[in-house]
C-alpha cells in the first residue's frame, strides 16, 4: 500500500515535469524563454518545443495590433484647434526589446498612443488648417503630415520599444464643441442664404418671362395691324378705282345721283328740315299756283 | 397577568413602535434595505403576538387541574391516538409554545423569501437623505438591543422558550439594523451596497426561520420533553453534509414503514454502476475524443489544423468532412470565407426598418468635416470576405477594427478634400469606388487576406439639429421653379392669345378688302344701269330719281316750310300730319 502511494506520487511528479518541459509555439507568435528572469531563447517558428519546468514560456503576438488612440485636442499653425483621433497599426520588431521595454499588449498601447498623439502635436503644429481642409485637394497635406507621423514614431518605437509602426493615420478630424456650434449655426446661415437666394432668383426670372411675353404680345399685335391696315387700304383703292372707273363716264349724273342718296343717308328722323316753299319742289304746294 | 405574559406585551409595543418608525424611514430614503428592515421588524409584531398567545395558552392549560391517566391517552394500550394525530394532540396541548415558534419559523422563512425576491428585481433607485436616515437606524439598533437583553433575561428566569426565541429575534433586528444604518452611511460617501444589505438581512431572517423551524421539528420528533433552541443555524447547515444523518434517516424509514431504502434496487443498481463507472466514463471519453477527431465544414467555410501551433497545411481545407488528432496536438480553426461580412461605417445602426429619412437620427452617428468646413454623417456599409485564410489569421491580430480605421481615415481624406454637395451629390459614385480601392490598396500592402467587395453609400446629411435648414434650399429651389413655371404659365397662355388675336384682325381686313371691293362693284353695277336709262330720257329720269330720292330724304322727318318773300313760318309739319307750331305766337294756317 505504502508503495503504491510513492509510485503514484512519482507518476504525479513525473507529468507534471512532462507538462512543464512541453510548450508549443503558435503562429504568428514569438517566444522568449526566461530562466530565473532571464532570456535564454528566442523562438519564431511555430511548432512544439522543449524547456526545463523551471524556464518560463513569455508569448508576444507578432501579428499586426490595431487601437484607436485617445481623442486630443490639437492647435495648428494659425492657431486652429481640431479635435483628432489617430488609430495606430503596429507588430513587434525587437521581441527583447519589447519584452524588457513594455513586456505587454495593454502597455504597449498606452505608450504608444502617448507617443503617436505627442508626435501628431508637433507634426501639424507646422500645418494651417487649409493645409487639413480644402476644397483644393492639391493643397491638402494630410498624406505628408501622415508620412512625417509614421516616419517619426517608427523610428522612436523601434528604437525604444522594439516595436514597428505599420500604419498610422487621423480617423476622425473635428473641431471642439465651441467652434462647432460655430460651424453649425454657419452652415444654418449658408443655407439661409441660398434659400433667399433661390427665391429671389425665381422671382427675377419670372420677372423676365412675364415682360418678354408681354412685348411678345405687343409685337404680334402691332404686326398684325400693320398688315391688317395695309391689307384694308389695298381694298379700298381697289373698290376706289372700281367707282373711278364707272363714274368717270359721266360725272355730273354721279354727281346727281349721289347726292339724292347722300341726302336720305345723311337726314336721320330727328332732322328737322327748314325748307323754303318757293323752291321748286314746293312749286306745286302754293295754291294760288295749282288755280293758275 | 404573569411575568412572561406582561414581558411580552411590553415588546410588542416597542416593536410596533421600531416598525413604525422604520417604515416612515423607509418612505423617507427609499432604500430597499431600510425596507426589508421594517419588514423584519413587522414580522417581529406578529411573532411577539403569537408568543402571547401561546403564553396565554400555556397559562390557562396549567390553571386546569390534572386529569387521569386512563383518560389521557398516554398510557400503553389501543386507546393511544396514532401518528398524525398523536402528533397534532402534542402541537396544540401541552407544546404550545414549541408550536407558536413553529408558526414563528413559518413566517420568518415567508417574508425572508419576499425581501429576497423583491431584492432581487428592484432596479437601482436613489437613496434620500442617506446620512440622517443611517445615524437614526444607529439609534433604533439600540432599542433592539434592548429588547433583546430584556426577553433573553425574562425568558431565562421564567425558562420560557416562547421568550428566549423572541429574543433571538430582535438580537437579529439589531444586528439587521446596525447593517441597514451602515449601508445608508456608506451610502452618503459614494458606496452604494444597498441591494446586498437588503439581500443580506432577508438571508439572516431565513437563517432565523430555518434555525426555529429545525428546533421545533426536533423537540416535536425527539425525546427531550422541554422545548429549547438545542441547534444553531450552521449546526443544522453541518448536520445536511454528513453521512450519518443520512443513515439515520433511511434506519428510520425502514423503521418506521418498513422501507430498507439501503437494500433496495435502486441502490444495488446505484453501487453496480458505481463498480463499473470506470469502463463506462473510459468508454465515453473515447467516444468524446472520436468525435473531437471529425469535424466537418459545410460550403461557405475553410479551416486550418495547428498541430502544436503550426499549420499542417499549405492550402486551406475546403468542404466536406475532415480528420485531425485530438486536442491538444491538433486544433482546427474555421471561418466562413465564402460568405460576405458587413462593417458599417459611420453609423452603427443596424435597423434595417428604420426610414434613413434626414430628420431623424440613423443611430450612433458620427461626424466628418468636408472641404468647404461643414460637417457631414456618411452611412456607408462596407462588405468584404476573407480571401486568404492564413494571412488573416497569422498576419493581423484584430483585422476587423484595422479595416474599420483604415477606411475611417480614407473616408477622412476624401471628405476634407472635398465640397459638401460634391460629396452628397455628384461625387457618391466615384467616391464608392475610390473608397474601395483605397481600401484594398492598403489591405494588400498589410497583407490582410481580406477582400473589400463593395463599397455602399447608403446616406450622407448633414447633422440632424440643422437638417432643416438643408430642406429649406430645396424647398426654396423648389419655390424658384414654381415661380418661374408660372411665369412661363402666363406666358404660353399670352402669346398663343395674342397670335389669335392678330390672326383675326388681319382676316378681318381681308374680309373688309372683299366686303368693300363687293360693295363698290355693286355700287358701280347700280349706277351703270340707272345712266343707261338716263342717257335715252335725261330730264324725265332725272325728275323720276329726283322725286323717288325726294321721299326717301324728307318722309318721316320734321319739316318747317318758311315762306321767303315773308320770312314768315308758312307750314310745321311732322311725321304724316300738320301740328301746331311750337313757341309763343305761332299760328296754324
Amino acid at each position: 500500500m505504502k508503495r503504491n502511494i510513492i509510485v503514484l506520487i512519482a507518476l504525479l511528479l513525473a507529468a507534471l515535469f512532462a507538462y512543464g518541459s512541453f510548450f508549443t509555439v503558435n503562429e504568428g507568435t514569438s517566444v522568449i524563454l526566461t530562466q530565473w528572469g532571464k532570456p535564454v531563447r528566442n523562438l519564431e517558428a511555430a511548432g512544439l518545443y522543449a524547456k526545463w519546468p523551471w524556464q518560463k514560456v513569455n508569448a508576444f503576438d507578432k501579428r499586426i495590433n490595431c487601437f484607436e488612440a485617445q481623442t486630443l485636442q490639437l492647435l495648428l499653425k494659425d492657431k486652429n484647434p481640431i479635435v483628432a483621433t489617430c488609430y495606430v497599426a503596429w507588430k513587434l520588431h525587437d521581441p527583447k526589446l519589447f519584452f524588457q521595454s513594455l513586456n505587454n499588449v495593454d502597455n504597449a498601447r498606452l505608450k504608444l498612443g502617448d507617443m503617436v498623439n505627442s508626435q501628431l502635436g508637433i507634426i501639424v503644429s507646422d500645418y494651417e488648417i487649409d493645409k487639413i481642409i480644402n476644397t483644393v485637394p492639391e493643397q491638402v497635406k494630410l498624406g505628408e503630415i501622415y508620412s512625417r507621423l509614421q516616419a517619426e514614431s517608427d523610428t522612436r518605437a523601434r528604437q525604444k520599444y522594439g516595436i514597428e509602426i505599420t500604419e498610422v493615420g487621423m480617423k476622425k478630424i473635428l473641431y471642439p464643441a465651441l467652434v462647432s456650434n460655430a460651424v453649425y449655426q454657419r452652415m444654418k446661415a449658408e443655407r439661409t442664404k441660398e434659400a433667399v437666394k433661390y427665391i429671389a432668383e425665381g422671382e427675377e426670372e419670372a420677372t423676365r418671362i412675364r415682360a418678354n411675353t408681354d412685348r411678345e404680345v405687343k409685337e404680334v399685335l402691332a404686326t398684325a395691324y400693320k398688315e391688317a391696315e395695309e391689307i384694308r387700304g389695298e381694298g379700298d383703292r381697289q373698290a376706289l378705282k372700281i367707282y373711278a372707273d364707272a363714274y368717270s363716264k359721266d360725272p355730273e349724273f354721279f354727281k346727281f345721283t349721289k347726292s339724292l342718296q347722300v341726302y336720305s343717308e345723311i337726314m336721320d328722323k330727328n332732322t328737322t328740315l327748314v325748307l323754303s316753299t318757293d323752291s321748286e319742289l314746293f312749286e306745286y304746294l302754293n295754291s294760288r299756283k295749282l288755280v293758275r | 397577568m404573569n411575568t412572561k405574559i406582561r414581558t411580552s406585551l411590553i415588546a410588542i409595543s416597542i416593536t410596533l413602535g421600531l416598525t413604525l418608525l422604520k417604515f416612515l424611514f423607509y418612505f423617507l430614503s427609499g432604500s430597499i434595505a431600510v425596507l426589508s428592515e421594517a419588514w423584519h421588524s413587522f414580522s417581529d409584531i406578529t411573532t411577539s403576538v403569537l408568543v402571547l398567545f401561546a403564553l396565554w395558552r400555556s397559562a390557562s392549560l396549567a390553571r386546569r387541574p390534572p386529569q387521569p391517566a386512563a383518560e389521557g391517552g398516554r398510557a400503553d394500550g389501543p386507546a393511544r391516538p396514532l401518528g398524525f394525530w398523536r402528533f397534532m394532540g402534542r402541537l396544540f396541548g401541552e407544546q404550545i409554545e414549541s408550536t407558536s415558534s413553529l408558526l414563528i419559523g413559518v413566517f420568518l422563512t415567508f417574508i425572508s423569501v419576499s425581501l429576497i425576491l423583491n431584492a432581487w428585481s428592484t432596479k437601482i433607485v436613489l437613496i434620500q437623505r442617506p446620512l440622517l436616515t443611517g445615524i437614526l437606524f444607529l439609534i433604533l439598533s439600540a432599542g433592539s438591543y434592548f429588547l433583546f437583553r430584556f426577553l433573553s433575561d425574562v425568558g431565562r428566569a421564567e425558562n420560557s422558550a416562547a421568550l428566549i426565541s423572541d429574543g433571538l429575534h430582535s438580537k437579529g433586528d439589531m444586528a439587521c439594523s446596525s447593517l441597514a444604518g451602515l449601508s445608508l452611511i456608506l451610502y452618503h460617501f459614494g458606496i452604494n451596497i444597498d441591494r446586498w444589505v437588503s439581500l443580506a438581512i432577508a438571508l439572516l431572517i431565513l437563517s432565523f426561520g430555518v434555525e426555529i423551524l429545525f428546533n421545533v421539528f426536533a423537540h416535536l420528533y425527539g425525546k427531550r420533553r422541554d422545548f429549547r433552541m438545542r441547534y444553531r443555524f450552521l449546526e443544522i447547515l453541518g448536520i445536511g453534509f454528513e453521512k450519518e444523518t443520512y443513515l439515520r434517516l433511511f434506519r428510520w424509514i425502514d423503521r418506521k414503514y418498513s422501507v430498507d431504502i439501503l437494500r433496495s434496487t435502486l441502490v444495488r443498481y446505484a453501487r453496480l454502476s458505481l463498480r463499473y463507472s470506470g469502463y463506462a466514463l473510459a468508454g465515453a471519453a473515447l467516444l468524446a475524443l472520436l468525435y473531437d477527431m471529425r469535424f466537418q465544414l459545410e460550403m461557405d467555410e475553410q479551416a486550418v489544423v495547428e498541430r502544436f501551433g503550426k499549420p499542417r497545411t499549405t492550402e486551406p481545407l475546403g468542404p466536406g468532412l475532415h480528420f485531425k488528432l485530438p486536442r491538444p496536438i491538433d486544433r482546427v480553426r474555421v471561418v466562413q470565407t465564402g460568405r460576405i461580412q458587413e462593417l458599417f461605417l459611420g453609423n452603427v445602426s443596424q435597423e434595417e426598418e428604420r426610414p434613413l429619412i434626414w430628420g431623424n437620427e440613423h443611430g450612433e452617428e458620427v461626424h466628418f468635416l468636408s472641404g468647404d468646413n461643414n460637417f457631414l454623417n456618411p452611412y456607408i456599409t462596407l462588405h468584404y470576405r476573407i480571401r486568404n485564410l492564413y494571412a488573416y489569421f497569422y498576419n493581423i491580430e484584430n483585422p476587423t477594427v484595422l479595416m474599420e480605421n483604415i477606411s475611417y481615415k480614407i473616408l477622412q481624406d476624401l471628405f476634407t478634400a472635398k465640397p459638401f454637395y460634391d460629396i452628397a451629390i455628384t461625387y457618391r459614385r466615384e467616391m464608392e469606388s475610390a473608397v474601395a480601392t483605397a481600401l484594398q490598396q492598403r489591405l494588400d500592402a498589410l497583407d490582410t487576406g481580406i477582400e473589400v467587395v463593395a463599397v455602399n453609400v447608403k446616406d450622407i446629411h448633414p447633422p440632424v439639429m440643422i437638417s432643416d435648414s438643408f430642406e429649406n434650399v430645396i424647398a426654396s429651389y423648389q419655390k424658384k421653379e414654381e415661380t418661374i413655371n408660372l411665369a412661363l404659365e402666363y406666358r404660353n397662355t399670352e402669346i398663343p392669345a395674342s397670335r389669335g388675336e392678330a390672326y383675326t384682325n388681319v382676316s378681318d381686313a381681308r374680309a373688309y378688302v372683299q366686303e368693300e371691293v363687293l360693295k363698290s362693284q355693286a355700287a358701280v353695277a347700280g349706277f351703270r344701269a340707272k345712266w343707261s336709262a338716263y342717257r335715252s330720257h335725261k330730264p324725265v329720269i332725272r325728275q323720276v330719281l329726283y322725286f323717288t330720292s325726294i321721299v326717301t330724304a324728307l318722309g318721316e322727318r320734321e319739316k318747317i316750310l318758311v315762306d321767303p318773300r315773308t320770312g314768315e313760318l308758312d307750314l310745321y309739319l311732322t311725321s304724316g300730319a300738320a301740328a301746331p307750331l311750337p313757341g309763343p305766337g305761332g299760328t296754324e294756317e
